[in-house]
């Protein structure tokens, strides 16, 4: 089965006054056609930037500036303007974090979703009317006339996000980009959203990438998962093996510290949850070599001076980490002073 | 045990109302915490859940006089607190801040962006004067350490710290005055997921080590299962159940109690639990429906539940709930 | 506990701020334009050429002459060496821009605090009173008064007060500036009074006064600093229109007054029009920029 989307060694960076800030500096990931794979990393890994990269929506002052972007066999990074503005909403389509913000306040629901139609479809009012009517209905809102005239201030979060998956619906995606979907929302709503977003991913054959940080919401949501850490991947590997059988020490790490509602702290003495000592790197000043020997129990001298690459130790499983036998490249300097941005990659705002 | 803190009848209604060209009149209230009682027993951690708009939050700032109570009582230690706090008798006043404390939600708005961590820390020796002058930047080094920092830090701003620091210095910012109590508002929601194990194991080993009872407010199910001993949840202003942890987990036998702890995502792929996926979403707050709040997306409302609110009454093991038709 | 010599402290929030300011290059140069007229206002007096009623060019026919090496920026139509006056209407344009601010912003942030962090009637009743003095006519209320002031002070002791016209402007000036800053301060106050950090003063006990003068007030500055700095600039362009209408004291040397004695030979002696116009422009300008330099060094905004 060929990869839907493939996402090989991706680069982003920030250029600010202060320097160049590689917020993203080597992230890969394939998702196969109706496949949901979870993005799983904390703030700063890179997993948002990662996802905004795809739809190459990278705000000013990051660019991307590296690595290679395809999806249904095109290259993305290739595309112009006009025919990346055609693929946004219609073939690929986007769910934010904040349902509150990722909708116009000052329109109405169905301007807003028929604004979309029509540009992409080119359909009449009535016509486009109908079809945000039915994607209503095919999110669970009861109503849905009623609600296409009310505005975004009028809905409880839940139903924000109900609305946000219906505009992502609305020309039949082949790929959903969900970066934190429910993390906003009250748990109840939350499980109700997802039970949503699986159903309609299983109805309407479409392939998700969730963006995340709950380890538990991947467990549930995902097929196969790649974690990041400050801008790089750590592991991929299909759910059960990353959960059951993790061989990079950050998801180890992860799984550890998390505390789990399943669990009986109750009996333990002295309760206590495994942690990573330190924190997260700034991204400005990135530690050498690996992204997190600073604060790895098996770190070693080589762990600082060379960069892991990724390497497959089973089918569909790689890991990058010099401790389970990944290769090393040694890195050129500390800082990255010597990035000229290939003026093919420059991709400026949004269009 | 006996019980170091009880809340009697809690009641904190909001008005409201509607602009005009001077204060407006009122069209309705919001009864955020709507007769709440509990109590918490010395060295205990008793943690009080439930999602946004259960007030659980405005109960605990009101139970600190943050916020005035509409009416009810608080008493600690065989004191009325909420009196206190509304009086004028500024040393009992005094007395009743040191001994109940609180730790804020938000590492980013919870310091005083223009002081050093010093100037912070300093700030409850200056009010309390319950240790000397000259005492008091040994202790402030004291508490850094004690809650993992470095004396050095007390010269630097808030802005130079991460999240994680800045929630430590929180902690040893509520640790400073000797408290007995201290109530933890989600502590933990804005860290990263990598530092709340941290923070939670330090919240652990303190009480254990300085003998502190906890109030710990949260809406994760997880962190709450790690740190409470007891439970209690709550559903739009009203406690539906409060069971020790072990039993409320294992057995939940309300039904919201139930839906809940099925919503938490576990980290485990091949655990299904049986799903209680509520239907709807809460009702308003302005008009909440007769008898019990939770009828109209409960899967086993009777006829009762529609016109009778139910009582919080002891169910056995330690337990009480306040349901017609439990599980 | 070992305590860090100051030199190797990380540097504070001013500190910060004022690095940051000195990176934003028109805010430097409103920062250096200021220090210039500060400085002449300072030390200009003894180093101008002439006293300013000098009139001695009268006498050899030199009046509304042209720069020379005598008068460097001309004499003007009485006579007077431009220069001379320009340098002493130095301080008046900040004796003014200051003192009103002073005022405003003491009536402002007071009005403007009491409203927003205790809000209710008394926050109502103190926006009604903000609002009607936006609405009054300022530049016309002002006119009025120092004219009926000029009237009723004829012939009793208060005209031998010096400078009594020049303090009057002032006065009224900052009596009718702070409506903007009272709403900027309520905004702020309101902001902060529901801060955490305020809350845990709250809850460590700390008082009222303690907490709106150690917690809020420190954090409301910067912004209000912005507003301040415009409202001087502000408050220079006012008076200088209201000496150049006629109605400035007589006895102060203004800019404003020097275009109201000279605008009638702009075509003949424009230098001595020139001269105070420039002042002005300059002296308003540098507040302006210092403003804008504020207000991105203590909100630097996402370019970074």
């Amino acid at each position: 089965m060929t990869d839907l989307l493939t996402v090989d060694g991706l680069k982003v960076h920030f250029f600010t006054q202060s320097g160049v800030a590689p917020a993203v500096d080597g992230i890969d990931f394939a998702i196969r056609p109706r496949e949901t794979l979870g993005l799983v990393g904390e703030s700063g890994s890179g997993k948002t930037m990662a996802s905004l990269a795809v739809l190459r929506l990278v705000p000013p002052p990051a660019r991307i500036v590296g690595g290679s972007l395809r999806f249904q066999g095109r290259d993305l990074l290739a595309l112009d303007a006009a025919a990346m503005r055609g693929l946004r909403g219609k073939t690929i389509a986007m769910i934010f974090q904040n349902p509150a913000f990722s909708l116009n306040p000052i329109l109405s629901i169905g301007d807003q979703l028929g604004e979309i139609l029509r540009w992409h479809e080119r359909i009449s009012r009535a016509a486009a009317r109908d079809r945000a009517a039915e994607l209503l209905r095919l999110v669970g809102i009861a109503d849905p006339l009623h609600r296409l005239r009310q505005f975004p201030h009028e809905l409880s979060g839940g139903m924000k996000q109900r609305i946000c998956i219906a505009r992502a619906l609305l020309c039949n995606p082949a790929l959903i980009l969900a970066d934190e979907p429910t993390t906003n929302l009250d748990v109840t709503i939350q499980a109700q959203i997802l039970d949503l977003l699986e159903e309609l991913r299983e109805r309407l054959h479409m392939a998700m990438l969730l963006v995340s940080h709950d380890m538990g919401l991947v467990a549930r949501m995902a097929h196969r998962i790649t974690v990041v850490y400050a801008g790089r991947t750590c592991e991929t590997a299909d759910v059960h093996s990353i959960f059951h059988a993790p061989l990079h020490p950050y998801t180890r790490a992860l799984l550890d510290s998390t505390p789990r509602v399943d669990h009986d702290y109750e009996h333990e003495a002295h309760p206590a949850l495994r942690t990573i000592g330190g924190r997260i790197p700034d991204l400005a000043a990135p530690p050498s070599g690996c992204r997190f020997h600073p604060r790895c129990p098996e770190a070693t001298a080589e762990c600082a001076r060379l960069r892991p690459e990724p390497m497959q130790v089973a089918p569909g499983h790689s890991v990058s980490c010099l401790q389970r036998g990944s290769p090393g490249v040694a890195e050129i300097g500390g800082r990255h002073t010597d990035v000229s941005a290939i003026g093919a990659l420059h991709v400026g705002p949004p269009a | 045990m006996t019980n170091l803190v009880r809340v009697e009848h809690l009641l904190k209604r909001y008005p409201v109302r509607r602009r005009g060209i001077l204060g407006g009149r009122t069209v309705g209230q919001i009864s955020a915490v709507d007769d709440v009682s509990f109590s918490v027993a010395a060295g205990e951690a008793l943690a009080l859940v439930g999602e946004s708009g259960c007030g659980k939050t405005t109960t605990a700032r009101s139970m600190l006089h943050l916020v005035p109570a509409t009416s009810g009582q608080v008493w600690f230690d065989g004191t009325e607190v909420l009196s206190v706090f509304r009086g004028n008798d500024r040393p009992a006043v005094l007395r009743a801040r040191r001994a109940l404390q609180y730790m804020f939600q938000d590492p980013y708005l919870s310091l005083n962006p223009r002081w050093t961590i010093g100037q912070t820390l300093r700030e409850p020796f200056r009010v309390h004067r319950h240790a000397p002058p000259a005492e008091w930047n040994d202790r402030i080094a004291a508490l850094l350490e004690r809650v993992g920092l470095e004396p050095a830090h007390a010269w630097r701003y808030p802005h130079e710290f991460s999240g994680g620091q800045r929630q430590r210095v929180g902690v040893a910012r509520a640790l400073a005055v000797e408290p007995r109590f201290l109530v933890l508002d989600e502590p933990v929601s804005s860290l990263d997921v990598s530092v709340r194990a941290q923070i939670l194991n330090l919240l652990v080993e303190l009480r254990a080590a300085l003998g502190l009872t906890y109030l710990y407010i949260s809406h994760d199910l997880a962190s709450v299962r790690f740190i409470a001993n007891r439970v209690a949840v709550m559903y739009l202003g009203s406690i539906v159940e409060i069971a020790p942890a072990e039993i409320l987990f294992r057995y939940p036998l309300h039904h919201y109690t139930n839906a809940l702890l099925s919503a938490v995502p576990v980290p485990d792929p091949d655990a299904r639990p049986t799903r209680v996926v509520l239907r709807g979403e809460p009702p308003s707050p302005m008009h909440l429906p007769p008898g019990c709040r939770f009828h109209t997306r409960c899967p086993a409302a009777l006829p009762q539940c529609r016109t009778t609110p139910p009582a919080l009454v002891p169910s056995g093991d330690g337990r009480l709930l306040a349901c017609h038709n439990p599980r | 506990m070992g305590a860090v010599p100051p030199r190797l402290r990380p540097p504070g929030q001013l500190r910060q701020g004022w690095q940051r300011l000195r990176r934003n290059r028109s805010g430097m140069l409103g920062v250096i334009l200021i220090t210039i007229v500060v400085v002449v206002a300072l030390i200009g007096p003894w180093l101008a050429p002439y006293t300013p009623n000098d009139q001695s060019a009268m006498l050899g026919f030199a009046a509304r002459g042209a720069p020379n090496w005598a008068h460097p920026f001309g004499t003007d139509r009485n006579g007077y060496d431009v220069l001379t006056r320009v340098i002493y209407g130095a301080p008046t344009a900040l004796a003014v821009g200051l003192g009103a601010m002073l005022v405003a912003s003491l009536i402002g942030i007071l009005v403007g605090g009491i409203a927003g962090y205790i809000g209710g009637l008394a926050d109502e009743l103190l926006m009604r009173l903000t609002e009607f003095f936006l609405v009054i006519p300022v530049f016309v209320m002002i006119l009025a008064v120092v004219r009926l002031f000029g009237i009723v002070v004829v012939g009793t002791w208060l005209e031998r007060v010096p400078f009594l016209n020049l303090s009057t402007i002032i006065l009224l000036l900052g009596v009718f500036g702070w409506p903007p800053i009272a709403r900027l301060a309520r905004a702020e106050f309101l902001r902060l009074k529901g801060m955490d950090f305020v809350e845990a003063a709250r809850c460590i006990g700390a008082e009222p006064h303690d907490i709106l003068f150690r917690h809020i007030l420190p954090n409301a500055l910067p912004s209000l600093a912005v507003v301040i700095a415009l409202g001087i600039g502000g408050a220079i362009l006012a008076e200088s229109m209201i000496s150049f209408l006629g109605f400035g004291d007589p006895k102060a040397v203004s800019w404003g007054q020097l275009l109201y004695f000279n605008y009638q030979v702009l075509k003949v002696a424009p230098w001595a029009v020139l001269a105070p116009g420039g002042a002005i422009f300059v002296t308003v300008l540098g507040f302006n920029l210092l403003a804008d330099g504020l207000s991105d060094a203590f909100n630097p905004r996402l370019k970074q």
